[in-house]
């Protein structure tokens, strides 16, 4: 089973220049395409505004096609009471499997007191939590790590796995923190390997950044994995298993 | 499928404009082995230049084994000399030997690794240098604060007659600074391997033309395959496609 464990919803306030976000059934079909039978949305148009409304939006796509979508949430750690009320409101009543977090986006310090708040919240519940890596000055993998260190149970996945310029310390912190997995989107293929050949692949998950990545991302991104020639059960752990597991899907 | 994509790659000239030959404490990549990858893919020409301490410290090291490199195989690798900037006098001599001496065709910088900004001071006589060799001047970009494209803009109008490759077109996270700024200047050239997502290139190419844009992979950061795929899934024009696989590197490279 293949999963992505990074899709965006283009949800209703969601414009970024030239990136055109496409419906759900066309992303779906994409998927069909490339092969990927399940994966992780969460909203981009939430990460700067309209959080709430925007959990409200992927919950409801995510009920349209329960066998294809696993749905985020996501928070914006400066709106503190009404993010610590939706993170019981996504958890308990939106059934969502996990957050998405993105500090430079919505612009807040991954380092704050704030962050720690929502973190401590978010550790009462059994759900990994995704944060974007690799951009100065808020989202860099050591500061994940920090985060890691204090909050040990809860799975942290660091998209891009710190992309062009911080993926040997991306590979570094997950070295350190056993509950740091890596994610494979925008990432060049060197660093993936050699996170396979250092960390291991189970510590590794496939993720497209689809529909960021326009037409034919997907295929990009997944034949970039597919590409380094690795052992089959290698291949299996990122592209599906390693996220299945995470999710308690089995 | 685009009535006008291309079908089978296998017929088309191609020239991966950036890959790396050379040892690093992480990797390293003999010409052989690029040989190999190229030759798997039917691509039949790279631009090659220096990686590691080559880049940083040991320039002439770097330049000689690039010179070397092209020299045994001419008809499929040109090169560029890698000088850091901060060597002074000595690195523009080092540039002007390697162009006259060794036969290779361009500067690289790299303002992350050799520690400057791209468009201070410490780098303008190199830049003097190029522009008097009539050499183009690949930069790296990308790496705040060293490196971003506004600072490569920068440097690029403040030298009109210079011309610029701005080395993986933004990288991950500064591809937005490009298509509404670059139109300024027509000195500039983008180069895609690493940028993370095909929209990046296909919106370069509505922006600012696919005159251009030059394909390349920074192999072995990247693979060459990979590299080659984020193009072909955008189901280019083929005159556009040749442009950003062939032309646009022949003719700035003069192959």
């Amino acid at each position: 089973m293949i999963i992505d464990a990074h899709c965006h919803y283009f949800t209703k306030n969601a414009k970024l220049d030239f990136v055109q976000g496409s419906s759900i059934e066309d992303h779906i079909k994409d998927c069909d395409l490339a092969g990927i039978d399940k994966f992780v949305l969460f909203t981009i148009g939430g990460l700067f505004r309209d959080f709430i409304e925007s959990n409200d939006e992927i919950a409801a796509v995510a009920n349209k096609f329960p066998s294809r979508i696993i749905p985020f949430g996501t928070i914006n750690p400066w709106y503190e009471e009404e993010s610590l009320e939706e993170i019981n409101r996504c958890i308990k009543v939106l059934k969502l499997k996990g957050f998405k977090l993105h500090p430079w986006m919505t612009g807040f310090p991954i380092n704050s007191d704030l962050m720690d708040t929502m973190m401590r919240e978010i550790s009462r519940f059994d759900v990994p939590v995704i944060i974007h890596s690799g951009t100065p000055p808020w989202s860099e993998p050591l500061q994940i790590a920090e985060l890691a260190y204090r909050f040990p149970k809860v799975k942290f996945i660091m998209a891009h796995m710190g992309i062009t310029d911080l993926w040997k310390e991306a590979i570094d912190a997950a070295r350190m923190c056993s509950n740091i997995w890596l994610e494979t989107s925008g990432v060049p293929s060197l660093p993936i390997k050699t996170a396979v050949e250092e960390i291991g692949s189970d510590r590794i998950v496939f993720g497209s950044d689809s529909p960021y990545g326009g037409k034919g991302g997907h295929i990009f991104q997944l034949n970039k994995v597919r590409f380094l020639g690795l052992k089959e059960e290698d291949e299996g752990r990122i592209l599906g298993k390693n996220l299945s597991k995470i999710l308690n899907l089995d | 499928m685009d009535r006008n994509s291309v079908k089978n790659y296998a017929e088309m000239r191609i020239i991966d404009s950036h890959c790396h030959i050379g040892i690093t404490p992480h990797f390293s990549r003999t010409a052989e082995e690029l040989l190999d990858e190229m030759d798997n893919l039917g691509i039949d020409m790279a631009v090659i230049c220096p990686m590691g301490a080559h880049v940083v410290c040991k320039n002439k090291e770097g330049n000689e084994l690039i010179g070397n490199t092209v020299k045994k195989y001419p008809k499929r690798f040109v090169g560029l000399a890698c000088v850091n900037p901060w060597f002074e006098k000595e690195a523009v001599y080092e540039l002007r030997r390697s162009i006259n001496e060794l036969g290779l065709v361009g500067l690289k910088l790299h303002p992350p690794m050799q520690g400057f900004q791209a468009n201070e001071k410490i780098v303008f006589p190199l830049i003097e240098e190029a522009i008097q060799l009539k050499i183009p001047i690949y930069i790296h970009s990308g790496t705040p604060v060293f490196s971003l494209p506004l600072q490569i803009l920068e440097l690029s109008q403040r030298y009109p007659e210079g011309v610029f490759v701005l080395g993986h077109m933004g990288g991950a996270d500064f591809f937005l600074d490009i298509p509404k700024s670059f139109n300024r200047v027509s000195n500039v050239y983008l180069e895609t391997s690493l940028t993370c997502h095909p929209v990046f290139i296909s919106e370069a190419i509505s922006k600012l033309g696919s005159k251009r844009l030059l394909f390349g992979s920074d192999s072995p950061t990247s693979q060459v395959r990979s590299e080659l795929e984020k193009i072909k899934v955008l189901n280019l024009e083929e005159k556009v496609l040749n442009d950003i696989l062939w032309e646009n590197a022949c003719r700035l490279f003069r192959i």
